[in-house]
Parts: C-alpha cells; structure tokens; sequence
C-alpha cells in the first residue's frame, strides 16, 4: 500500500512536480483516514500550493481514486477489507470525538490502520481527560504533572504488537508518542520519530516530533545525514533551521526549493519568522500581509504577526484590526486569544492581557507562545513569582526558546539571584549566541558576583554582536577598561615599587 | 453432608430395599415427612449404621436439630455447631473416641464411597476448636481429617483459606497426603492437581502453574470457578492487580458471590484505586449480603481509599465484631492507623491478624516496618526476621530488610538484601513497577558505599519508569553534583523540582550547585 509514497522517496533533485502531487495527494488520504487531520492539512496546503502543471493525466487519477484494496485479487485475505466496516464504525466515533466508544470498538482488530486508530483514539481520551483535570491555569487546582493514565497500558499493548509483527509509519509515530510521553528522558524518542518517518515518508506530524528532538546544530548534523534528500526532508531542515535560529541557513534553504514550490503558504511563514528573528521586523510584516491577503481567514502561526505589530511602533491600529478579523474567524483558537492578549497589553493593560494568555493557554495547555508571554506581562506587573511559574512552564514544553530562557534570567536578576540568573542567561545565550543583550547582563553579574575573568570574556563576546546599539558598546568598552585595568593598576604599582 | 450413597443392591428386592428406594426417591424429592417414615421403619429394620444416618440426614434437612442430635453423635456435632454450642460438641466428641484407636494409614481404597465417617468427625473437631479460637488444635484436626480422608475437602479449604500453614508446611503437606493409597491414580492426580492450586503462590509457581495448566486442559476445567480463583491469587501475589481484577470479574460474574474471590476483588479495586467501581460494588453487596463482615471490609476500604480514616476504621470494626476471624478487616484497621502514623495503634491491630493467621508472612511484616518508621530497629529486625522465615520469598519483605540495613548503616548488607528482593522479584515474575522501590533503594546504598556509576545506573531505571519519580530526579542531580558535572545537575535538580516544586532539600543542592558552577 505504501510501497511508491513509502519506502523508496524520489531524492528532490530528479523529482517531478507530478510524483509531489501524487504522493501529497496519497498523504492527505493516509492521513486523515488516520485522523491526523494537522498532517493532512499541511499536505494539503503544500498540495494546494503546487503550479498547475503538477496535475496527472487522467489515467493516474482514475487508478489512484479507488480504495488499494480493491485492485488486489483475493479480498478474503486482506485484513484491511475484513475489518473495513469495523473501521468505518471506529472513524466514524473519532470524528464526532467520542475517543473512548471508538476505541472500544476497533478492540481486537488486526490491521495496521485500525490499530493505529484504536491507539491514537485512547490515547486522545486520556489526553482530554488529562486538560479535564488540569484546568484551571495557574490556579489552586493546575496540576502540571497530571498524566495521561491511559499511557502505561497503552505502552504495554504497543510493546506486544511490536513483537507479533513489523510496524507501519504511522504506528512508529504512535509509538514514538506514547513513548514521550511515558518517558521524556527516553534516548530514542529521536530514533523512533527517524524511524517513523523513514517508513512514511508524508507525515508532517512525525517530523515536528522529530524536530522537536533536535536541539542543536550538531543533532541536526547527524540526523540529517541519515534521511534521503526528498523535498520532505527539505522542509524538514528549512523548518529546523528556523528553530535552531539560523536565519541565513533558512534563507539559503527556502531559495534553493523556492522556484518548485512557488505559492507555498509553508515556505512563505518561515521566511516571515525568519525576519522576526532576525529582528527584520519590516520585512517580516510585509510578509504576513502578503500572506493574510491570500489567505485572509488563516490563524496558523498569525500570533506571530501581532508580535510584530505589539514591538513596530504606529501599528496599533493594525493590530487592533488584526485582533478583530481573528476573532470574527474563531473566538477559541489560542492563536486568536494570543493576538487580542498582545492588543491589550500594547494599551498597557496587563490585567486583561493576562486573562487572554490564559484563555489562550485553556484551549492548549502547550501553547509556548502564550506562556512566554504571559511571562513578559507578570514582569510588567512585578509578579515575579508567576513570571518565573510562566517562563518555566514555557521551557518545558520547548527548550529552544530562548526568550523565555532570557525572562527568567531577568526574572531571577529582579529577585537578586544572581546565581540562577547567570544560569538562566547562559541558557538563554547558549540558543543565540549573537544577541548582545544577553552577553551584557552576563558581564554585569559575573563583576557583581567577583569574578572578573567571566566578566571580561562576556563583555567581550558582546562586542563582537553585531546587533549592539551605540551606548551598550561604550558602556561595554568602559567596562572593560575598568576590568583590565586594576590588574593593571596592580602591576604598576610593582613596577613603581621597583 | 454426608450422604453415603450405596450402590443400588444386587438384585434381592427385600422389603428392606424397597424401603430404602422409597425413602431416599422421597428425599431427593424433598418429601422429608414420607422420607422420615420410610427411613424410620428401614433403621428399625435392619439397625444398619448407614440407614440411622439417612435418617438424621433427612431431619437435618427438616431443620429438626434436635431429633437429628437424637439419633447420631456426628450429626449432633453440626447440629450443635449451627446452634453455637462448640463445647458442647467438644464434649460429646470426646478426645477419647473410638476412631482414634483405629489405624489410618490402613484404610482402604473407597472410591465408591463418600467421605470417610471418621475424616467428618476429624473435621467437626477442627471447627469447633477454630471456634474457641484454638487455632493449633483446630489445625491437627484439620490435617488428621484429611490424612484419614484425601477427599475432605472442608478441612483442606479452612487450613488454605485461613493461612495456618507457612507455604512451606502446606507444600509438604500436600506432598504427605496418601492420594494414591486411598484412590485410583486418575482420582488422586485430580484431587492433587486441585489441592496445590490452591495453595500460596510465593514458592513453587512453577508447580502449581503446571497443575493448573493440567485442570485445564486435561480435566476440562478451563472456566471453572476455582482454577479462576487459583489464577486471580496468583496474579494478585505478584502485584499485577489489573489483570488480576479482569480474572475475578470474569469469576464473579460466573458467581457472583463467590466468598473466596470477594476479598481479592476488593481489594484489587482498592489498589487500582478505582473509586468508582468500589463503590458500587460495596454497595451491591451491602444490598445482598449486609449480615457477612466482607461486605463491611468493602465499604471500609471504600472509606479509606477515600481518606476518610475514621469512616473506614468504623467500617472495619464493624467487619471484625460481625466475623472475629476477618482477618482483612484487622489489616485494613491497622492500616488506617499507620497512615496516620499512629504506630502503637497500628501494631495492636496487625497483633491481631497475626494471631488469626499464623501461615502469613503479611501481618508480621506490617508489624516490621510500624518499627521500622518508628525507629525500633531492634523490635523491627525481629519482626522482619520472623516474616521472612514464614516467607522467604516475598521481595516486599526483602526490601523492608534490606531499608532496616541501611538505617543500620550496614549498606553492604543492604545491598545483599535489595538484590536478593530483585531476584525475587524477576523468579516470581512480579509486574515492574515493583520493582521501582527496590531500584531507587539500591541506588541509593550503592551511593552511600560510592560506587556512583552503579548507584547511577539504578536511578536511571527509575526515572525511565512513568510516572517519574522526583526522589530518583533529585539523587540523579546529586550524583552529576559530586562528579562536579554541574549542567547534567542543574537539569536533573529542575526535573525533579518539576515534580515536587517545595522540596526544600532539592532547592538547597540546587542553589549550592548554581553557586559552586560559577566559583569553579
């Protein structure tokens, strides 16, 4: 069944615009037939966006339309045909969200696609139940820690199929899910999301895992020496590569692809994110313009966009206007309650703002955004303690995000921790090496804390940003001066002596 | 009862015959009055000791104590028994009867037959001492019937189901048993097979899987109450408490109230801490069965599964005063003494069922780690030694001693002890999440004696374990702390504060390590 779009991926240089329609094509089916309705979105898109001469003749689309099975010649056989109707029942209670009923009743079933349903299913009850029990955000009754209880006989279920028979693509990826969430510390979460992906090759949802691995440069090396070059895996490195912070890498990447994939919704946000990172506000904002105008009732990634209205000064009413057209789309997306917290804070009004990352934070407990956020507006506030509450919960849920590495490192400085708050900047600059403000706090703490040597490499390192303003570059040199100098001062002292 | 069917006579249609087709056709047929009028004219006739038992049997059955106590001693002794009058029996069932004279080790094949006359008598003495709470005779009666009689299964249910043997003495005891002397070899194998299922599953689960195995198959028996039984004990033994509540659902939907199988069940739920299902479930058996004290051990455990200590104390009281001989009821009172820290309290309690059941290990080592909370390492040890010589292979016992080591400052002998648990623990098959206690234990006995990377491949185990355990997370930091590997700390020390947030020791080595990285 997935033997053209599963184990042998064309490489992306010999790759015709065509065989990407088809395999994306195939995705979006795999996919949703599956319930991963995100992975079959983003294929879709990425279908969507495809020149038109990407369309098969005619012949191809015929055999393609029919069901896989139905071209094979004994049906009594074929497991997938048995346990069809079954499926049809189990899909049929996925989509209207009762999780628990559909797992009931695709219990026992053999085929890797009922199975994995059945899994996925349990598995997204016990999530529910899990943001059932932790609802309140911050409050008396947040439970952080509150499990997913169906995960330990989840784990034990999937253990014995891996033993009775080889797994598909999409049952790795359960796996790999599960095994996250029963273990974060596990080794090889990364080698199963590698597996994964290798064994189907049109799973967007199981290369996010797979990045999500991936902390820094070399992982990313050695990881990427392991994949086919596919246009999967070129997306795979731009999106990572926008992660990890390497804009110039990203910029490099999308060019390279760009003149295949020319209205890519996916290819033109990444660019956008790349200039926000960049601090190339300007040029970031004209690219979510672009992108809102093709696409005006989109929300994906469109708090990103208010963050870059919130920090251009004269774009309020923009930003106003932004907060409207989302909520007019959908009231509950945290996205959507991301843009209108940002809208009130920019009017300094943090209480409110405040009670939107939270909204925000109901609908998706690991939306990073809103934690980090509602870090920046508790420091606003003086409410240190909920600050470092909020930056940590952020961390957790990624550890690449170096804005929340950086609050609570000036969160710790305001509590006059320097220890922690050194910690916290090093975290934080480790991520993003030439970003000077960090270097700067650094070398002020370390001369607090008497250790002029940090100090002096620290202030050094900043120097050598190039995004240092004018007065933090003289203050750095005084600085400096000052730290050299009484070593100095000491041997002059011994040359006078003499 | 005992209902010694004979074999339809050879042919000679006496009257006597006649008499006793009629009386025993009117008996299955519940007709005692006609019963008890031919009964009577056939014992009047030939005075056979067989027919004055029919006869008793019959006015048993009418509920007419009295006129059965007339006729017959043994029937008397049960007749007595219902009416609670155990000296009485005692009495009437003088040491000194004439069975005792006989030989045993004689007796005859009698498979035709029912349960030996004399087995029943052996039996009866058995109750009525368990009753005046003489448990070490109540014991030799019980082990008399059945060397006398290999079918008296009453007497083997109450020395099994009572844990008046260790597992070692039932083990040899059943091995005693004259099976193939007193049956054909297919019956005896099949009483055997039966008898060891039912035996304690800490030893021999080999054995007795087998037996199982053979009842299943061989004798057809695969959904059988009591091969479910057999099953749900030994999953229960080893702490796989899920599968083991599948099994006795399946059992108690057979039979619903299958006495044996209640006490499992309930306390598989209490351990599954299924709210829920308890409740329920404790309030069917409140509906159909409130004159039995496992129905009120149920709602205490519901109670304290709730934390509702007093409730769940009231509850088990009630328990223990409906039925002394509760022995759950006493380990669950102790229980909500312990969790309070109430250790005298909690001691008295487990006194308690250990003197009810001498052949468990249970209430001895609840009583060990009381002393052990409390300090008493010298009272501890005892008690944890005396345990373990009841069971020596239970790694929960195990690990108590190898903890009592380790308070003791002897972390080589608690190395020894922990590793022993483990080995335990993988022989009897024991679920994983066992086995996490005696992993973070040993980890940290190796740390004490500085073997690090040991200690550290240990706490790695647990933390792979779900949920994560913050203990593990904090001593994992501890270990990259002294190997002076600050990063590899500071990370281990902020999961572990993920966990438990307030742990003031984590916060302390956190601080010390941030501030010895940047001093370094």
């Amino acid at each position: 069944m997935y033997n053209e779009a599963g184990t042998s991926p064309t490489s992306f240089e010999s790759l015709t615009l065509e065989e990407v329609g088809l395999a994306l094509r195939k995705a979006v089916t795999e996919c949703s037939e599956r319930g991963l309705y995100f992975a079959a979105k983003w294929a879709a898109e990425t279908l969507d966006g495809l020149p038109a001469s990407s369309k098969e003749s005619l012949e191809s689309v015929k055999m393609d339309m029919s069901y896989s099975f139905f071209t094979q010649k004994d049906l009594s056989t074929n497991i997938d045909y048995i346990e069809n109707d079954k499926y049809l029942l189990g899909k049929s209670y996925f989509d209207v969200k009762e999780f628990d009923r559909a797992a009931f009743v695709l219990e026992g079933c053999k085929s890797s696609k009922c199975r994995f349903l059945k899994g996925y299913s349990k598995y997204l009850a016990g999530e529910k139940r899990k943001e059932e029990e932790s609802q309140d955000i911050m409050g008396p009754l947040d439970d952080s820690k509150s499990l997913n209880k169906e995960i330990q006989s989840l784990w034990e279920e999937m253990e014995t199929w891996r033993g009775e028979s080889e797994m598909d693509g999409f049952l790795i990826y359960l796996y790999g899910l599960i095994l996250k969430q029963k273990n974060p510390q596990a080794k090889n979460i990364k080698d199963i999301f590698l597996e994964s992906v290798l064994k189907y090759h049109y799973n967007w949802s199981a290369w996010l895992e797979l990045a999500n691995c991936i902390t820094n440069k070399d992982m990313m090396e050695d990881i990427l020496v392991l994949l086919p070059d596919t246009f999967m895996s070129r997306f795979f490195r731009i999106y990572l590569s926008v992660e990890l912070l390497d804009s110039s890498k990203c910029l490099e990447l999308i060019g390279e692809v760009q003149h295949k994939f020319v209205e890519n919704k996916f290819l033109q946000t990444q660019t956008a994110i790349t200039y926000y990172n960049n601090r190339d506000y300007l040029a970031a904002e004209s690219v979510f313009e672009d992108i809102i105008k093709s696409d005006p009732y989109r929300l994906d990634d469109i708090d990103l966009y208010s963050n870059i209205l919130y920090v251009l000064e004269g774009k309020s009413a923009k930003l106003s206007f932004l907060a409207h057209i989302s909520c007019h789309t959908d009231k509950f997306r945290s996205e959507t309650m991301c843009i209108v917290g940002n809208y009130y804070s920019s009017k300094s009004e943090h209480e409110k703002a405040i009670s939107y990352f939270r909204r925000a934070l109901q609908v998706n407990r690991n939306c990073l955004a809103a934690w980090t956020l509602m870090g920046h507006e508790y420091v606003e506030l003086k409410n240190t303690h909920a600050a470092v509450v909020s930056y940590k919960r952020a961390v957790e849920i990624n550890p690449k995000d170096y804005r929340a590495w950086c609050g609570l490192g000036q969160t710790y400085e305001m509590l006059k921790m320097p220890y922690y708050a050194i910690y916290y900047y090093q975290r934080s600059s480790a991520l993003r090496p030439y970003d000077a403000r960090m270097w700067l706090r650094l070398g002020a703490l370390y001369e607090q804390l008497s250790v002029p040597n940090e100090s002096t490499k620290a202030y050094n390192r900043a120097l050598q940003c190039t995004d240092i303003d004018s007065s933090s570059k003289l203050q750095a040199e005084l600085k400096l001066k000052s730290l050299s100098g009484s070593p100095d001062k000491d041997n002059a002292s011994e040359h006078y002596s003499e | 009862m005992i209902v010694t069917v004979e074999s339809s006579s050879s042919g000679a249609s006496s009257l006597e015959e006649k008499a006793r087709q009629w009386r025993n056709d009117a008996y299955f047929k519940n007709l005692y009055e006609t019963a008890v009028f031919w009964g009577n004219k056939v014992m009047t006739m030939t005075g056979d000791l067989n027919d004055v038992l029919w006869l008793a049997q019959v006015h048993y059955n009418m509920g007419q104590y009295i006129s059965a106590q007339k006729l017959i001693w043994n029937l008397v002794d049960s007749s007595a028994i219902k009416m609670e009058k155990y000296q009485e029996v005692l009495d009437i069932l003088d040491d000194e009867n004439p069975f005792l004279d006989r030989d045993y080790n004689s007796v005859d094949k009698n498979t035709e037959g029912g349960i030996s006359l004399e087995a029943s008598i052996c039996y009866l003495r058995g109750v009525a001492y368990s009753q005046l709470s003489d448990l070490d005779n109540a014991k030799q009666w019980f082990k008399k019937a059945l060397e006398i009689d290999v079918k008296c299964f009453e007497a083997f249910n109450e020395l099994v189901i009572n844990h008046m043997m260790t597992s070692k003495e039932e083990w040899d005891f059943v091995n005693s048993l004259k099976f193939e002397e007193q049956l054909e070899y297919e019956e005896a194998y099949f009483i055997k097979m039966n008898y060891i299922s039912m035996l304690k599953k800490y030893e021999h689960i080999t054995e007795i899987q087998e037996a199982r195995s053979e009842l299943e198959n061989k004798f057809r028996l695969s959904n059988n109450a009591d091969i479910l039984l057999s099953h749900a004990d030994e999953l229960y033994t080893q702490c796989r408490f899920k599968e083991c509540l599948e099994v006795t659902t399946k059992l108690l939907e057979l039979d619903m109230y299958n006495q044996a199988c209640l006490p499992i069940h309930i306390v598989c739920l209490h351990e599954l801490r299924e709210k829920n299902k308890l409740f329920l479930f404790a309030h069917e058996l409140v509906e159909h069965s409130p004159d039995k004290a496992i129905t009120w051990f149920s709602v205490g455990c519901y109670n304290f599964l709730i934390d509702q200590n007093d409730e769940a104390r009231r509850y088990f009281t009630k328990a223990s005063t409906m039925d002394s001989h509760c022995g759950p009821a006493w380990v669950g009172f102790g229980h909500t003494f312990a969790i309070e820290s109430e250790h005298d309290q909690a001691i008295t309690a487990y006194s308690t069922a250990a003197k009810l059941y001498p052949g468990s290990h249970l209430p001895t080592l609840f009583i060990g780690m009381q002393h052990l909370q409390a300090k008493n390492l010298l009272s501890a040890e005892e008690y944890l030694l005396t345990s373990s010589q009841i069971c020596e292979s239970d790694p929960l016992v195990l690990n108590e001693l190898g903890v009592l080591y380790f308070q003791k400052l002897k972390y080589a002998q608690s190395v020894d002890s922990f590793k022993n648990a483990l080995k335990v623990a993988e022989e009897t098959k024991c679920r994983p999440q066992v086995w996490e206690t005696i992993w973070i234990n040993l980890g940290h006995a190796y740390r004490q004696l500085g073997e690090l990377d040991i200690a550290e491949s240990y706490f790695q185990k647990v933390v792979s374990m779900s949920p994560p355990n913050a203990d593990a997370l904090t001593a994992l930091g501890y270990i990259y702390h002294v190997k002076e590997e600050f990063e590899e700390a500071i990370m281990y020390y902020h999961e572990a504060l993920g966990i438990c947030p307030y742990d003031p020791i984590t916060h302390d080595l956190l601080s010390s390590c941030l501030k010895e990285m940047v001093h370094c």
